[in-house]
This record gives C-alpha cells, sequence and structure tokens, in this order.
C-alpha cells in the first residue's frame, strides 16, 4: 500500500509530459473510419470523398447551396450537346511543384475511362468519344451522345499526369497537401502555400479515427477533438446541446429515406394499396419522436436544396381513414374478428435505427388492417436480397443525390439489377421517354420542366414511399469559426475556417 | 518429453487445416459482394466483372481455395481486397498494439484478482469475502462497451487524468487495459479464492500454523504457491480469449490492433483480410493451448507417459 501514493505521481507525471502537443493552429476532425482511398479516381466512402475534397482541386466544384461554378476550369463552353470545351486557369501548382495543365486534365479523364482497376467514377462521365488538349490550357471532350449531367459531375480531383497509384502519397493541387497517414489511426493534412484560390488560415488538418461513436463525442467534449460529423444518433443530441464548448451545427441534407415496393407482387402492383400505406405511415410523428426532427419529409428524393427539387407534388399525409378506404376500394375489405386485411414482409438491414422504425411502421400499418412481418438481415445479405428483387417491402437511403439523372439509374425500365437500379420493376413508358429526355437536354431551363414532370408522375404512380431528407448535422468546437456544414456533408469550408487558440476545454 | 512435444506439434497442423477450410469457405459462402461493396452501387456490369477477374472472384470455389492453400504454405495470406496491403503486413503491423493490450490486461486481471481471492479465502464468509463476490459478479456481467465509456467519463472527462481514446501516450493503454482484463479478473478472483480454501486445509498448512509462522505468511508462502498452478492454467488460456476478444474493446479506444482489422475488414467483405485474421486468432489459441500442454508436461510427469 506504501507504493500506492508513488504510483499515482508517477501516473500524474506520465500523463503531464507524454501527452502529444498538436501543431499550433492544428484542427482535428473525428470521422468513424479513415479514408480507403486517397486516389480521387477510386475514393467512394465518405471519409475519402471528404479528404480527397481537400487534397485535390477539382475542374468544377459545388458550393454550399449546391450550385456548380468553375474551379479548376476557367470557363466551360459548349458549342454543341457532344462538345465540351474547357479553358484551365493559369499558373496553378500542384503539391510537388510542378504547373497544373491540360495535358493533367486529360490523363485524369482518360485514366477514369479507361484505368486497370476500373474507376467507380467510370459512369458519372457518360459516353465519352475523345479528350483532346490542343493546347496546354484546354482540354476538349466529345461525346457519343448528349448527356446533360456531364459538367455538373466534373467534381472529381486532377490529378498529375503519369501519376500511378496515388491511394497512399497523394499529390492535388487542392488547399491542403498530404503529410502522412497511420492506417487505423490518424491522417495528417498540412496547409498548401501556394494554393491558387485564398490560402487558408488553418495550418493543418487531422482526420483522427474513433471508431465508437460515444468515445468520439467524448473527445469532442475533451476539445482533442474539433468537429464531429454525421451520423450523429439523434439520441445524443439532446446531451450535445447541454455541452458549454459545443455547438451543433444542422443542414438538410442530400439523403433521402425510401419504402421501395416490389411491383411484380400482386397486391403492391395495386396503386390503391401502396397510396394506403402512404397514408398509413405517420411520418411527422416518426421524425418528431425518434429522429428528434433530424429529417425533414419529403414526397421526392431529389433533395430540398437541390435547384431541380419539384414543388407541388402528390401529397400522401397520415390519414388511417383514407388508407382504409383505399384498401376497400382495392379489393381488402376488413375481414373483421381483428383479422389482417393483407399480410405483407418487410425486409431490413440490422442497423438499430432501421429496426425501429420498422417496428414502428409495422404497428401503423396494423391501425388500418395491414400485418407486416419484419425481417432483418446483415448488410451484405440484406442488399443482396434488394438486388435480386426477392422483397416484398424494404427501406433504404439514397445517399447524396446531386443530379437528377440519377432517377434514370432507379426508375427506367431498362434499368433493372445488377446494373440498373429500378428493383420494384417499374415500368411506365412515358416515364423512361422523360428519363431520356432529360438525359440528352443540355439546357438548363428546358431540363428543369422535365425533371419537375418526372417528379410529378413519381409521385403519383408511387414506385417509392419517398420518406424524409436526412438533416446533416456536425457538433463543432465553438473555437471553431468559419465551418459550414454542407448539404452534401464536404468538409470544403475548412479550407476558409480558423481555430481560435483559447482554451476550450469543457469541464 | 521430446517424443511428446513432436507428437503434439503433429497434432496441431490437422486442426490449423480444418480451420483454414472452415474459415475460406464461411467467408465465401455468406451473402454479399465484395466488388459491389467496393465499387458501390452505380457502377457498371463491365466494370465489376473486371475486378472480379483482377481479383479471381470469377473462378470456381476449389479452383480459388486450391490457390489460397498454395499460397498460403509459401507464407502468402494474399492482399487485402480494399487497400491493396499485403494481408501479411497488415495482421503484422496491428499485432504488437494488439499483444500489447492483451498482455497488459491480464497483468491488471493479475493484479487484481490475485490480492483479491486470497483476502476472500482468508476472511471467509466475512464483508470482504462478500465484497470480492459482488466485485466478481460485476465484472463478469458489465459489458466492455459500457464499462469503456464508463471509464472514459470519470478518468478522462471528469478527472482529466487519462486520455480518451487513442494509442498516442504511454498512458493511453490503462483505460483499454483495464476494460479488457475486468472480466477475466472478475473470474480469478472466484477460482483463486476457491483454489485457496481447497489447500487451505492440507496437511503442511497446519504443519506451518503449528510451527508458529504468522497467518499472512501461511497464506501467501505455503497456499498461494500450491493455490496458484490451477490459477496459472486457466490464466494462459484466457490469453488465448484476450488477443481474440478484444474487438469491442479496441473499437471503443480506437486501439489500433487486429480486432478492429477484423471488424472493417468483415463489413467490407474483404476476403483475404477476414481469413488472415481469423486464421491468426485460431493460431493464437492454438499456440497458447500447446505451451500450456508443454507446460502441463514439464510440471507434470504423469501427462507425458499417456498413451
Amino acid at each position: 500500500m506504501r507504493f500506492l501514493p508513488l504510483a499515482i505521481a508517477t501516473l500524474l507525471f506520465l500523463s503531464a509530459c507524454t501527452r502529444p502537443s498538436l501543431p499550433p493552429n492544428t484542427l482535428v476532425v473525428g470521422v468513424e473510419t479513415g479514408p480507403a482511398s486517397l486516389d480521387p479516381r477510386y475514393a467512394t466512402d465518405a471519409t475519402s470523398v471528404n479528404v480527397c475534397g481537400l487534397i485535390y482541386a477539382s475542374l468544377m466544384r459545388q458550393d454550399e447551396n449546391m450550385e456548380q461554378h468553375p474551379h479548376l476550369a476557367q470557363s466551360l463552353a459548349q458549342p454543341d450537346p457532344l462538345t465540351y470545351i474547357i479553358k484551365l486557369r493559369l499558373s496553378v501548382q500542384f503539391h510537388n511543384g510542378r504547373e497544373l495543365t491540360s495535358a493533367d486534365v486529360r490523363y485524369t479523364l482518360e485514366s477514369i475511362l479507361h484505368g486497370v482497376p476500373a474507376s467507380p467514377l467510370k459512369g458519372q462521365l457518360g459516353n465519352v468519344a475523345s479528350v483532346e488538349n490542343p493546347d496546354s490550357f484546354t482540354v476538349i471532350v466529345k461525346l457519343k451522345e448528349p448527356f446533360a449531367p456531364f459538367a455538373g459531375n466534373l467534381t472529381f480531383g486532377i490529378v498529375p499526369e503519369g501519376s500511378g497509384d496515388l491511394s497512399k502519397h497523394p499529390v492535388g493541387a487542392g488547399p491542403f497537401r498530404f503529410a502522412s497517414y497511420v492506417r487505423g489511426q490518424r491522417l495528417a493534412l498540412v496547409r498548401n502555400e501556394t494554393y491558387f484560390e485564398k490560402r487558408p488560415a488553418l495550418s493543418g488538418v487531422i482526420f483522427k479515427v474513433v471508431p465508437d461513436e460515444t468515445v468520439r463525442l467524448l473527445e469532442l467534449k475533451k476539445g482533442n477533438v474539433h468537429i464531429v460529423t454525421s451520423p450523429i444518433t439523434p439520441a445524443v443530441l439532446p446531451w450535445l446541446e447541454k455541452q458549454k464548448n459545443i455547438v451543433s451545427l444542422k443542414r438538410v441534407g442530400t439523403n433521402v429515406s425510401y419504402i421501395g415496393f416490389n411491383l411484380r407482387d400482386p397486391a403492391l402492383k395495386n396503386l390503391r394499396v401502396r397510396q394506403a400505406i402512404a397514408h398509413a405511415i405517420d411520418r411527422d410523428a416518426i421524425i418528431k419522436h425518434l429522429l428528434k426532427n433530424l429529417a425533414v419529409k419529403t414526397e421526392t428524393i431529389i433533395a430540398q436544396d437541390n435547384l431541380f427539387h419539384a414543388q407541388g407534388l402528390a401529397q400522401h399525409t397520415y390519414d388511417p381513414e383514407m388508407a382504409k378506404k383505399l384498401l376497400d376500394e382495392a379489393g381488402y375489405p376488413d375481414p373483421g374478428n381483428g383479422q389482417p386485411r393483407l399480410t405483407l414482409v418487410f425486409k431490413t438491414s440490422k442497423n438499430p435505427t432501421r429496426q425501429k422504425l420498422a417496428e414502428i411502421y409495422a404497428e401503423q400499418l396494423r391501425k388500418v388492417g395491414i400485418q407486416m412481418s419484419i425481417k432483418s438481415y446483415e448488410w451484405g445479405a440484406f442488399f443482396a436480397d434488394i438486388k435480386n428483387g426477392n422483397f416484398q417491402l424494404f427501406s433504404l437511403t439514397w445517399v447524396g443525390i446531386a443530379d437528377p439523372d440519377i432517377l434514370r439509374f432507379i426508375f427506367h425500365s431498362q434499368s433493372p439489377p445488377p446494373e440498373g437500379a429500378n428493383r420494384g420493376g417499374y415500368e411506365n413508358p412515358a416515364m423512361d421517354a422523360l428519363l431520356d429526355g432529360g438525359r440528352r437536354e443540355p439546357d438548363m431551363a428546358k431540363r428543369k420542366p422535365v425533371y419537375d414532370a418526372i417528379q410529378k408522375i413519381l409521385s403519383e404512380d408511387l414506385p417509392y414511399i419517398t420518406l424524409w431528407t436526412s438533416v446533416n448535422v456536425a457538433a463543432v468546437d465553438k473555437r471553431v469559426k468559419g465551418f459550414v456544414v454542407r448539404p452534401d456533408e464536404s468538409l470544403d469550408s475548412l479550407a476558409s475556417a480558423t481555430l481560435d487558440a483559447e482554451s476550450g476545454e469543457g469541464k | 518429453m521430446r517424443r511428446f512435444l513432436i507428437k503434439r506439434v503433429a497434432g496441431l497442423f490437422p486442426s490449423v487445416l480444418g480451420v483454414v477450410t472452415l474459415v475460406f469457405l464461411m467467408v465465401h459462402l455468406i451473402p454479399g459482394d465484395p466488388v459491389e461493396i467496393m465499387l458501390g452501387e452505380t457502377a457498371m456490369a463491365a466494370q465489376k466483372q473486371a475486378m472480379r477477374s483482377e481479383l479471381g472472384l470469377d473462378k470456381p470455389i476449389a479452383e480459388q481455395y486450391a490457390s489460397y492453400l498454395s499460397n498460403l504454405l509459401r507464407g502468402d495470406l494474399g492482399k487485402s481486397i480494399k487497400t491493396g496491403e499485403p494481408v501479411f503486413a497488415e495482421i503484422a503491423s496491428r499485432w504488437p498494439a494488439t499483444m500489447e493490450l492483451a498482455l497488459f490486461a491480464l497483468l491488471v486481471s493479475w493484479a487484481v484478482s490475485i490480492p483479491l481471492g486470497v483476502l476472500a479465502a482468508a476472511r471467509r464468509g466475512t464483508l470482504v469475502d462478500k465484497g470480492s463476490l459482488f466485485f466478481s459478479m460485476l465484472g463478469v456481467a458489465m459489458p466492455n462497451f459500457w464499462l469503456g465509456p464508463l471509464l472514459i467519463l470519470v478518468f478522462s472527462i471528469w478527472l482529466g487524468w487519462l486520455p480518451v481514446s487513442g494509442k498516442d501516450e504511454a498512458l493511453s493503454i490503462i483505460l483499454p487495459g483495464i476494460t479488457l482484463g475486468a472480466g477475466v479478473a472478475a473470474l480469478m478472483v472466484r477460482l483463486t479464492r476457491s483454489s485457496v480454501l481447497e489447500v487451505i486445509s492440507e496437511e503442511y498448512i497446519k504443519t506451518a500454523r503449528a510451527r508458529g509462522l504468522p497467518e499472512w505468511q501461511v497464506y501467501l508462502k505455503h497456499a498461494l504457491s500450491n493455490a496458484m498452478l490451477p490459477v496459472v492454467t486457466v490464466m494462459g488460456l484466457q490469453l488465448g480469449a484476450l488477443l481474440s476478444g478484444a474487438v469491442i474493446t479496441e473499437t471503443i479506444f480506437s486501439w489500433p490492433g487486429v480486432g478492429r482489422l477484423m471488424i472493417d475488414a468483415i463489413e467490407s467483405r474483404d476476403y483475404p483480410m477476414v481469413q488472415g485474421c481469423v486464421l491468426n486468432i485460431a493460431l493464437c489459441y492454438v499456440a497458447v493451448n500447446f505451451f500450456v500442454d508443454a507446460a502441463y508436461a514439464m510440471i507434470d510427469p504423469r501427462i507425458r507417459l499417456e498413451r
């Protein structure tokens, strides 16, 4: 026992002298997993995409209101529907000091189109016929067929010509330069002193991997981490709001949750049954009580901040009486004796929030006479079933929808799995024609009404019940200024954020 | 003794081969496609096919198994589908952290359970004994995912003594070590107590007492050294469990060990990595069992005489 005071003293001494000192003015972001790839051509997970957004510069960039602006491009002209002429900014340097020219842009595009292994971005470029660079600062891309989303999709990072695998030692022209990465622990970036736009105020950004959400938020409270972004469990919001050193920032995002129907099913191919289900689900109550207002009700999967978001769609308000009436009309009358009118199976993943939601849907549907049993599976198994069309009802979320051409992927009759995502077997010739037209229309003013019409048809045909758009939350240390939560959850605003020096430890 | 050891080592191969085969089959038979998960939903069919053939996933499963085995014999565990790194190198780089944590947890459980167990035996039926019972019930019942954050809240947030998570400081190991060791300590307290109680009624203890030795010497010198045999054996086996069971603790404390590597690999259906991690766990168990057997044979000659 006489060693106890000595042991405690040693402990305190060690704790005082071994704390690693962070370089001053360096901001720490707490993330669930580290980036899988630092090569923008292969980055798919959220952390990789966000980190690449800081390391690399892109031809076009999306601002906080989801509008596209030229970034590395100085101008982007489209003399005819198949040709894009991109003029580059002058005197932009990569982090290795080399000037960024049209050869680098051409190389990046060609390696996305023909690279091995295949880049997941390939589909976003459409059917490219050729990429040419007649001079050092001009790139001409010719398409085989009109593809309206092309310009808006040029938001991936440009890599230096001839660079092979950049996944470990990335070189870009973005606001921050790669410093080090200890896989599974931390990734360090430092300011790019020669950045072609305003030099960042922060001297560096560290992505610290803390897989457990509770611990991530405790690190934030302790002041070791400055920003924690979505996903944040709605239930911890009240705790977050009580913390003196933390502010929670919110912004309606682009992730839309929906219930998908299998339209090959004899019951579900009846529109009235689908309408009845839509009217039986009380979304307002779910959003308020379970999701703690971290979601906004919607009738379309094009998020509300998107320029293509349509107004005046068919509304599916909570109305159990209407649901019962619709079921009567559909040929599913109440058999009495507490027997269900209809039995259905709902598939979901093991995610606890999703399971809880499924139970609520089941209870709400029970009130209108539909008995819905829930089957939950581990993600891989669940997703395989959905892709194979082996379901009646399921719920999922579309993540980060920007260009409405995604609707073609989801609802065109020629887009079934595995290539497409028309998993429910929705078929509507008028819809197909509109989707094909929307993809080919280069003029924004003419394109918008096409997608308005598409969204209107979808809200009436109900191949999906679009439930809500999730609200992005970031829990931020009050010392951080100028950080903005964006609909697409990008961390681009770190390039202009600052960090006050005074201690913000909230005890 | 040598013959015994050779026989034991030879007996290891079938169990290792069995594990390798089972793991291979299980990983390939569970639904979910690594290519789908990696390329994302919007990738085109041709891209997916290209990636599948690049990874050899389009070959018949028997062929994949044969090439997996032959690579394994050459010490090649393959490359991670997700990161492209050699699996062996990734596991080897994470392995020391897991080992460090498991050993520290074992040390913690030792330091707590042996004194408490002896004390409980010596003060049988008293408040101390009941207290130790309460402690061990608590230790066994308390899940790591609850104990971990609780310790962080008290020692890192309120008291500010220890780091919250990560492995950046010398003190970083203390909280995960206690979290991981608590369950083992709880178990060992009961084992030590009953083991000491068993020997305390032996003749040699009576002799020691008759010689007029003070009670603490009777317990620590005579009773404990004899009571330790089963305790040490079980501790050895617990090391195997600690090495493989650190998954939750590693996740909570952002400890960069093999457990977390495995969880990430399972989520992304990174076949070679999952196989490597499970093989690693199996080998840990096999090795620990072997050493325990060998130690037993060394201590007790009757064991190696058995045919």
